[in-house]
């Protein structure tokens, strides 16, 4: 049983990371939290299910979910971060906060209280090795995660826009005096970490469940720890740190139970910010 | 009174104590997002003590403002050197594991809830919003108070002109921790029933709301912002089902139009030299 | 903005909002006689907007058909519907709201148990009723009599007969139980109700005092299979909401487990077999009525559900379930009592108006609605269970 649980907590921590990597995203360049981070998350599911009940195939159902929630994420920029660039250094955070509750309701007007489910459109099929069963839908989910970590690792270290990305949050004034164009590094940063989120969402209802509306709270918040516990602003730490809690939940849940959960993702969310802030693979980001 | 605005007002009262713990603690630069946390904690214990050991109301409250103040102390320390960020974080992460570890400890009900309390009135809310607020009107004129302030305003300085900024940032979470723990009392006792959600961390996140759009710079801020916002959803009910939307909808736009908050410190000194002018009579004729 | 107008317009805000909700109050009065009150405290917003919204329309209905016939003595009735946003802190500004404003004779409502548990006792210091239509936390009528009424079973009086018929089908010898621990109703179910049912029946608890646990929307629940899948038991048991009972399945049959599954009432909504298809079929439950019920009183419901749906149109609220029957029923309830006990709708007696409804609900033992025989001695809800079972794709009555 404990290989088949360490599968299932791959599978787990990889929807994670994803949502992870988009707060480090965030993190990195801003060097603020936006808590309606989850809600996009929600949304990207929510946007692939009305796509995929429109009878748009799996795989372009996924894509416009990435899109669309990319673009609910630059509409958080927009409201939450750019017109608070004077204000109060926490104020992003709070009104990400109130942003998160205007998602949310206004899912659950769109798409009801009550969960919704994914169309069964395509066939899983289900592999046997050894005690471990995996279906495709694993190694989707796991192909597609590590697919997007890797792409956007390379973004950053690699094209120009990366660089542009690696010297806002260096510093934000050096780097528009140097001629980058910070309010478009913000707008493409926001917009992606809104489309990983959104990849997340629609894995995660494919495989795992109904969706509700509220379901961002938190995915979100466990995507925060896994940023913590990975490294502040780096982008593999994130990774990893998804995939650790993915893990250990599963792990809870099997050996112990699953009240303990969160107290144990949360004490050691708290004990990391206190004794190891750089996290495991250590932080980049300014504040250190 | 009708009873619907007597329910309001109560709520209310137990918002603004919940507004100005947070307020307590920001007055040295730290925000905390898990006042949830030190609410709960005063909660519980307060109705534990009412309920199962038949303590009265009163001293009840008073030990469980304690028990969670001295909580409020135990967490300032490992988090004092944590700044920014890390510090609203690591805050967070203690508002989520008071609230689970309250979901899961049997004694106080764990999942099912702990039903019983009940003694809250009207009156007595006030009565801790009105003594909490003369404390705070008092630190502003006191020394003690004028010390916060060169703490926030600069931290450096304040060390080398001798303040103790250690102690005064254990000692404002202390504070904010006690005050929250009255209000959670308060609630307990007032809802006549408590559960684990009721402290979650979007009633750590609506306290900071109340501060910031009320105006951080003085403590009245704190006391307006949260009177507005708990007026504001029962004035918003003929949205309908909209009207949770438009309630965050409004936060985000407060926000962007006033992120200052309502109140700022010029003002009150405006409002409190007008004050003082009419007090005096004819003295004062430039107002 | 000038900081003095700034300041003026705060305080005018402050003043016209707390005189608003004064001036409530003082206004509604006037009205005696034109018509009769009922409040509804339901949720409009939030976790349980479809549910709520469902609720509000069976009570609507209710009304409709009792308007339609004239009314109660010529007056009709009318429902005042509060948002209690699915939170309990609202729920009671809601309910308070119902009692001074409204003035209301009784309230439909809450929904929730943790709302409940605070608009009970609430409700006997007011002293008004309120019948809840969906809450089986146990013990919680018992624990606010006498104005608190909960036209809803709880959740061991419908596993009883649900657990004989379930071990009567599969023979089942050994059963484990998977049950949530963050929601209350789901945790007794899974950790008191099952258990002690299942030994009633003389069958053997794998999981003895140990369920296998997860939290209320759970995300994933692989682990949980494995290790279910591990014990190898005839059939599970189940304390588990609808949607979460529906991925438990799920998540079971992708794991190769072939054992029959069975809950109680809280898995009847949540569209189960509809969503479930192949996987979910030969499951067991129990409830008061489902929808698939065509008895005279039940398509006479249906029918006047259809026509109050338009106070909440919408694809989340075109079909009933349970729970609007309840509040149908419930509104019934209350106009037997306004007829039998000689309410007299004056204002001067509200307060005595009140308090003959509770003593019309409290000895109501023999009631005829949709799904409603009236109210225990604790103030619980007085039903008869139906055993159902998932076949071809929807819930299907298990006669004896």
């Amino acid at each position: 049983m404990f290989f088949q649980q360490l599968i299932n907590g791959l599978m787990l921590g990889s929807t994670y990371s994803l949502i992870a990597m988009g707060y480090t995203l965030v993190l990195g360049v801003l060097q603020m939290l936006n808590i309606a981070h989850g809600d996009v998350f929600m949304f990207g599911a929510f946007l692939g299910l009305t796509f995929a009940l429109l009878g748009i195939p799996l795989y372009w159902a996924l894509l416009l979910a990435m899109l669309g929630a990319g673009i609910i994420s630059i509409l958080v920029e927009r409201f939450c971060f750019r017109p608070l660039r004077k204000a109060h250094f926490l104020g992003p955070l709070l009104s990400t906060i109130a942003f998160g509750i205007l998602l949310q309701n206004v899912g659950t007007q769109i798409w009801g209280s009550e969960p919704s489910r994914y169309p069964q459109t395509t066939e899983i099929a289900q592999f046997q090795l050894g005690p471990i069963l995996i279906s495709s839908i694993h190694i989707i989910i796991l192909a597609t995660s590590l697919f997007l970590m890797v792409a956007i690792d390379q973004l950053v270290k690699r094209t120009r826009l990366g660089r542009a990305m690696r010297a806002t949050s260096e510093n934000q004034t050096n780097a528009s005096l140097l001629g980058v164009d910070i309010f478009w590094v913000f707008t493409f940063t926001f917009f992606a970490s809104g489309a990983l989120a959104g990849v997340a969402g629609v894995l995660t209802a494919l495989v795992y469940l109904q969706i509700t509306p509220f379901i961002g709270i938190r995915q979100g918040l466990i995507g925060m720890v896994a940023m913590v516990i990975g490294g502040l602003g780096n982008l593999r730490g994130a990774m990893i740190g998804g995939i650790m809690i993915g893990v250990m939940e599963v792990m809870n849940d099997a050996y112990l139970t699953a009240g303990y959960r969160d107290m144990i993702v949360f004490g050691l969310f708290f004990v990391f910010l206190i004794f190891k802030p750089e996290g495991l693979f250590g932080a980049t980001s300014r504040e250190s | 009174m009708s009873v619907y605005l007597e329910g309001v007002l109560a709520l209310m009262g137990i918002n603004i104590l919940m507004a100005l713990s947070v307020y307590a603690i920001l007055t040295t630069d730290q925000l905390s997002l898990g006042n949830a946390g030190f609410m709960a904690i005063g909660a519980y214990t307060s109705a534990y003590l009412t309920v199962k050991s038949g303590v009265p109301l009163l001293p009840a409250i008073l030990v469980g403002a304690i028990a969670s103040s001295v909580m409020g102390l135990l967490v300032s320390i490992p988090v004092l050197r944590l700044k920014g960020i890390y510090l609203v974080m690591a805050t967070l992460g203690f508002g989520e594991i008071v609230r689970t570890f309250f979901m899961n400890f049997e004694p106080t009900g764990g999942a099912y809830g702990f039903r019983g309390p009940s003694g809250a009135t009207l009156p007595l809310i006030y009565g801790w919003v009105l003594v909490t607020i003369f404390f705070f009107w008092l630190l502003t004129r006191s020394r003690l108070g004028r010390s916060l302030d060169a703490v926030r305003d600069d931290p450096e300085v304040a060390s080398t002109v001798g303040l103790h900024v250690t102690l005064l940032k254990i000692g404002a979470f202390g504070l904010g921790a006690f005050i929250a723990g009255v209000a959670g009392a308060l609630y307990a006792h007032y809802m006549f029933y408590i559960e684990s959600n009721n402290f979650n961390f979007l009633v750590s996140a609506m306290a900071i709301l109340f501060v910031i759009l009320g105006g951080m710079e003085t403590f009245w801020g704190a006391v307006v912002g949260a009177i507005i916002f708990s007026i504001l959803p029962e004035v918003l009910r003929f949205m309908k089902d909209w009207r949770l939307s438009l309630y965050g909808a409004v936060l985000v736009s407060m926000m962007i139009f006033r992120p200052s908050g309502i109140l700022t410190r010029q003002m009150i000194r405006d409002l409190g030299e007008r004050f003082e002018g009419i007090w005096r009579g004819a003295g004062s004729k430039d107002a | 903005m000038d900081r003095k107008l700034r300041m003026v317009m705060l305080v005018l805000f402050c003043i016209v909002g707390l005189t608003l909700l004064g001036q409530a109050s003082a206004s509604a009065q006037a009205i005696a006689g034109k018509e009769i009150r009922i409040g509804a405290a339901l949720c409009i917003s939030g976790h349980g907007a479809n549910v709520g919204k469902r609720e509000a329309i069976g009570a609507q209905a209710a009304v409709d058909v009792v308007n339609a016939a004239g009314g109660v003595s010529k007056v009709p009735l009318k429902l005042y519907i509060e948002d209690t946003a699915s939170n309990p802190q609202e729920a009671v500004n809601v309910v308070r709201k119902l009692v001074a404003d409204s003035k209301a004779l009784a309230i439909v409502g809450p929904h929730y148990s943790s709302e409940a548990e605070a608009t009970f006792p609430l409700g006997n210091k007011l002293k008004i009723v309120q019948i809840c239509v969906a809450s089986s936390k146990p013990g919680l009528s018992a624990a606010n009599r006498p104005y608190a009424f909960r036209n809803t079973l709880t959740e061991d009086k419908v596993a009883g007969a649900v657990v004989k018929a379930f071990k009567k089908r599969y023979a089942i010898k050994r059963v484990a139980i998977i049950t949530d621990i963050k929601d209350a109703v789901s945790k007794s179910v899974g950790t008191l109700v099952l258990p002690a049912a299942f030994k009633a029946e003389g069958v053997e608890v794998i999981t003895g005092t140990d369920p296998v646990t997860f939290q209320t929307n759970d995300t994933q629940f692989a682990a949980q299979i494995t290790k279910l899948k591990a014990m190898n038991p005839d059939g599970v048991g189940m304390g588990a909401l609808g949607p979460d009972a529906l991925n438990i399945i799920t998540e079971a049959r992708r794991q190769g487990m072939t054992q029959p599954f069975m809950s109680t009432a809280p898995i009847m909504e949540g569209e189960v077999p509809e969503l479930g298809g192949k996987a979910v079929e030969g499951t067991f439950s129990g409830t008061i009525w489902d929808r698939s019920d065509d008895s005279p009183k039940s398509k006479k419901f249906k029918a006047a559900y259809d026509k109050a749906v338009r106070i909440y149109p919408g694809e989340f609220t075109k079909l009933p379930d349970y729970y609007p029957v309840n509040a149908y029923d419930a509104v019934f309830m209350i106009v037997e009592a306004i007829q039998k006990k000689g309410v007299t709708n004056k204002p001067a007696d509200l307060e005595k108006d009140r308090a003959k409804i509770m003593e019309y609900l409290t000895t109501l033992r023999n009631f005829d609605g949709v799904a409603s025989r009236g109210f225990n001695e604790v103030g619980d809800g007085v039903k008869d269970v139906q055993v159902y079972e998932i076949k071809g794709g929807q819930w299907v009555r298990v006669k004896d």
